[in-house]
């Protein structure tokens, strides 16, 4: 159909208006039509035909350049109206005074701008129209710019030029200052003239008016105010505070430069965003006395989120959350274990001892209570940061490298937090000796939670230290296993054999695997004990011939029912508890033992001694009476057996008051031990390295030693020199010609 | 010293540099190994005749002037090769005086000076003359290298000093040493001393520290300037000595 249409359409060529009609009338014509266009008065009225003919027709009759320079000259006369009686009079008139006038008169100017761009853009579109012919055969020839390209051409020469291109970017500005500022301006009148800046180019295909001119101020501006903020923020925030702010800083910088700025100045303003509001001040606001670590203190996660959020943004923003955690890893574990320490020293009926180290302390025991409440403090701690990480830090391997962590799948087991915090320890041997120690302890009293979980954490020390670190420990389980079967080999033995009054229980410990003292504290046994003990000698040699078995009397526990005048009491004791309440069985009920006395009859040192009358006399369960009643043993008291004793248990513990010089000397006597074994172990390295290499300066092995043993402890230079001057004092070394190398002598 | 040493030239013809112008026949006698044979009677043991103990060679020393307290009983010993502080065994004192040629207290003494003034006062050699009061081929040769000859003495006291088994000396007996061997060349050594014994907590010595003692004398000049106390490795002793002495006395 429409084809057909068209067919039957005939296409009549244009009448000729003629020659007959003279330019000049056409001009003047057309001319005052397109005034009348740019004033928008009757357009309405107005013929496009006519119009078009006009321009089509000065095009045609060799007139085009009357035609363009002369609508040019009309468009540029009407602007340079405008921009007198418009936009001139619409700057803003004070410079200061109020900030609500003072946006007023900028947006108003902003909004005069914009409607003269409106209007001259629609009326350039009109002219595009009027005008398409001379666009289309005259331009081109001509080389000049279409009518569209000369409207903004001579926009931008007419109304986008000084004053007035000033007074609008200041007028941005202030705009946008006064927004970041908090107040509410007319977003859309900003828009409108960024708009008006984009679209005009200084040089055809060159940068946008925008990007040249207001683009920069706009930054430099930026950077000014941002600059102040930052300082005016930390120095009157909080850190969470501060972070806030700057989050809500960045997210509506973000929201202007979508709604009335470019997108292309999103990044730059970013950048000056991180900064100066970040960047310059990293370290202030985390060390912040509300940083970080107030923030981790009061479970601030979101805060620390936040915290994660910006500073990852900026490149060192990473390595100064590590290494703020660092610091407050460090300075909790200093803590804590200061903590303990000092309830130690308050604490008087201290039972057990434990080690607790995180990185700087390097000796430090304290009482059962407070090393379970180290050991708490630390888990917690670990625990909390565990949170920190996964909630705040989004998991970051970064921090978990601080962290060191391990992977997420098994940080549920309480062992493995006590391996991530084993790992956190600087002199791992420390450890190992008070760990060593402990594990004796809980082994000998039974008081292991369960023996799974002890191989568990041995077999994990061995992945995380090697065969050696655990050597001796599984040689402690390994005297555990065999002392098992021993005993009830000796059961049967003795069962066939001879009846025994007591039930004796045996541990055989290899001396060179368990962390006690070789020479251990004796007493005389009383006839059926001492029975006992030797038959289970004789037992154990016909079994190992050539073995000797020597007594740890003061590790071993018994239980005895004791008659009191109520009723009778299961009571646990220490084995030379014991050997003193059995004292008291020849002696009358109101009979007396002085301290002298019981001397003589057990040959106990005093030191030990006095710790276990303590324990029976003084301490929560008085199975003994002293006389005169203290808490303290002297040498001049006398005993007396408690008969009237009662209590509502029927089987109790009296655990053994350990006394506080002991404990001072035992913790030296750990500490010297350590440092033996240091040293062989720092000759052992020397050694070890010197039989590879032959020959080493001085420096050189001190470095490799160091390396080498800085998974067992941190040697210091000091240490290794002595054991080099041991070392070729013993012919293993010898200083080279030199002076400042040695050689191996095999 | 001066007193006895005047006393003992007028009882006998001078001797010294004057003895070796008019030589005495009579007084000292002459090297023979009779007569050192008999000197070594006069001053044995009386419990061990084979064996000058140490009231033997008191007595030598007094009849031959030699004072007990400076180096001289240790140089008497190195020329001696003696195994033991104030022992000389018969083989060690008749090997000794038949090759320095001496069979008198009185030429010993001049001998043992000699050694003194040589190695430990550092003086210059003596010129030779044609009648030496005994044989001075070491003496001689000692001269030619002055700095390997104290080596050798050195090194040949940390022995005698020590006992056969074990490694080390007593700082107390080795600071003696150092007291008597070093000062007079290096003045520096007063200092170490004093600050061993004001310290007290070096227990001994052993041949690396008493070798090392040598070498830091030698080596490290009396300011401590040059004294590297990172990369030389010096035994901690010394390390300790600069330190406290540089903290004394802070470098400005």
């Amino acid at each position: 159909m429409a084809t057909g249409v068209r067919r039957k359409t005939k296409i009549k060529p244009p009448k000729k208006y003629g020659p007959d009609v003279s330019i000049d009338e056409t001009w003047a014509e057309l001319s005052r039509n397109i005034r009348e266009i740019l004033n928008r008065d009757n357009v309405t009225n107005m013929s496009f035909e006519v119009n078009h003919r006009h321009a089509y027709n000065m095009v045609l009759y060799k007139s085009g350049d009357r035609l363009y320079n002369g609508t040019k000259q009309i468009v540029a006369e009407k602007l340079q109206e405008l921009a007198a009686s418009d936009v001139i009079p619409s700057f803003p008139a004070s410079a200061s005074g109020d900030p609500t006038t003072k946006n007023q008169e900028n947006e108003v100017l902003l909004k005069t701008v914009k409607r003269i761009w409106d209007d001259h853009t629609s009326n350039m579109m009109k002219l595009g129209q009027i005008l398409k012919y001379m666009d289309r055969y005259y331009t081109k020839p001509a080389e000049v710019p279409e009518t569209w390209y000369f409207g903004l051409e001579l926009f931008l020469k007419h109304i986008i030029r000084p004053p007035i291109k000033e007074h609008l970017i200041t007028a941005i500005l202030n705009l946008l200052e006064f927004e970041r500022e908090g107040y509410t301006i007319n977003r859309s009148a900003v828009k409108g003239c960024v708009e008006i800046f984009l679209s005009l180019d200084v040089s055809s295909g060159g940068p946008s008016l925008y990007k040249q001119e207001l683009e920069p101020a706009l930054l430099k501006e930026s950077r000014e105010f941002y600059q102040n903020l930052g300082q005016t923020l930390r120095d009157s925030c909080d850190a969470p505070e501060y972070l806030r702010r700057v989050e809500s800083q960045f997210v509506s910088e973000e929201s202007r430069t979508h709604h009335y700025l470019s997108p292309q100045t999103a990044a730059p303003l970013q950048q000056i965003l991180k900064e100066n509001l970040l960047t310059n001040h990293l370290e202030a606001i985390i060390s912040k006395e509300s940083g970080m670590d107030s923030m981790i203190d009061s479970n601030k996660i979101e805060d620390l989120t936040r915290l994660y959020k910006l500073y990852t943004l900026v490149s060192n923003g990473l390595s100064c959350i590590k290494q703020a955690l660092k610091r407050s890893v460090n300075a909790r574990g200093k803590d804590i274990n200061e903590v303990s320490l000092s309830s130690e020293t308050l604490e008087d009926s201290t039972d057990a001892k434990e080690k607790g180290k995180a990185r700087l302390v390097t000796a430090g025991a304290q009482t059962l209570a407070s090393a379970l409440k180290w050991v708490q403090d630390v888990l917690e701690l670990k625990d909390k940061f565990d949170t920190v990480w996964k909630d705040a830090f989004q998991s970051d391997r970064e921090v978990e490298g601080t962290l060191n962590e391990k992977s997420d799948a098994d940080i549920d087991t309480a062992l493995d937090k006590t391996i991530t915090i084993f790992r956190h320890l600087t002199e791992p041997d420390v450890f190992e000796r008070y760990y060593k120690s402990h594990l004796a302890k809980r082994l000998l009293l039974g008081r292991s939670v369960s023996d799974d979980a002890e191989r568990g954490m041995l077999a994990k020390l061995k992945v995380e230290c090697g065969y050696q670190f655990t050597q001796k420990l599984e040689g402690m389980f390994n005297d555990m296993k065999i002392s098992a079967d021993h005993m009830d080999e000796y059961k049967k033995h003795i069962a066939s054999a001879m009846s025994l009054p007591i039930e004796l229980s045996v541990i055989v410990m290899t001396s060179t695997f368990w962390p006690m003292s070789h020479s251990a504290a004796t007493c005389v046994l009383p006839e059926l004990m001492l029975k006992a003990t030797k038959s289970f000698e004789q037992f154990y040699y016909k079994k190992h011939t050539g073995r000797r078995l020597t007594w740890q009397l003061s590790l071993g526990n018994a239980d005895v029912r004791v008659a009191f005048n109520a009723k009778k009491y299961d009571l646990n004791v220490a084995t030379f508890a014991l050997v003193i309440l059995l004292l008291f069985e020849d002696v009358e009920d109101d009979g007396f033992l002085t301290y002298e006395e019981i001397k003589q009859a057990t040959s106990m040192e005093d030191a030990e001694l006095q710790r276990h009358l303590q324990s029976l006399a003084c301490a929560k369960y008085k199975v003994l009476k002293k006389h005169p009643p203290g808490r303290d043993v002297t040498l001049t008291d006398s005993f007396s057996f408690n008969s009237g004793f009662t209590c509502n248990l029927q089987k109790i513990k009296i655990s053994t008051v350990s006394s506080k010089v002991e404990s001072g000397e035992e913790r030296k006597e750990t500490q010297d031990r350590i440092d033996e074994e240091r040293r062989h172990q720092t000759e052992a390295c020397i050694v070890r390295i010197m039989k590879d290499r032959k020959h080493m300066t001085h420096n050189d092995l001190i470095n490799e030693v160091t390396r080498l043993l800085s998974s067992r402890f941190k040697p210091n230079p000091l240490l290794i020199k002595k054991r080099i001057e041991g070392l070729i004092e013993r012919e293993y070394l010898e200083r080279c010609e030199d002076r400042k190398s040695y050689n191996y002598l095999a | 010293s001066e007193d006895k040493q005047s006393e003992s030239t007028t009882t006998r013809k001078p001797n010294g540099n004057k003895a070796t112008t008019s030589p005495s026949v009579t007084k000292p006698d002459p090297y023979t190994p009779e007569r050192a044979l008999t000197l070594f009677s006069k001053y044995a043991d009386e419990t061990e005749p084979e064996v000058i103990g140490p009231e033997g060679l008191e007595k030598l020393c007094n009849d031959g002037d030699i004072s007990m307290e400076g180096v001289l009983p240790l140089l008497l010993a190195w020329q001696m090769d003696g195994k033991e502080m104030g022992r000389f065994s018969k083989a060690e004192w008749v090997k000794g005086t038949s090759d320095l040629k001496i069979s008198s207290p009185q030429v010993l003494r001049q001998a043992l000076t000699d050694l003194e003034d040589l190695l430990i006062v550092d003086k210059p050699p003596l010129k030779p003359s044609k009648n030496e009061p005994y044989n001075r081929t070491l003496y001689w040769t000692y001269a030619k290298d002055k700095k390997a000859a104290f080596h050798q003495f050195y090194t040949f006291c940390f022995t005698l000093a020590k006992s056969e088994q074990s490694r080390n000396v007593d700082m107390e007996i080795v600071a003696a040493l150092w007291s008597v061997l070093l000062p007079p060349k290096f003045p520096i050594m007063t200092e170490v001393i004093s600050f061993i014994n004001e310290k007290g907590n070096y227990k001994s010595a052993n041949k690396d520290l008493w070798i090392m003692m040598l070498e830091f004398c030698e080596s490290v000049k009396p300011t401590l300037e040059d004294y590297d106390e990172n990369g030389g490795a010096w035994p901690t002793l010394l390390d300790d000595f600069v330190e406290a002495k540089k903290n004394q006395n802070p470098v400005p």
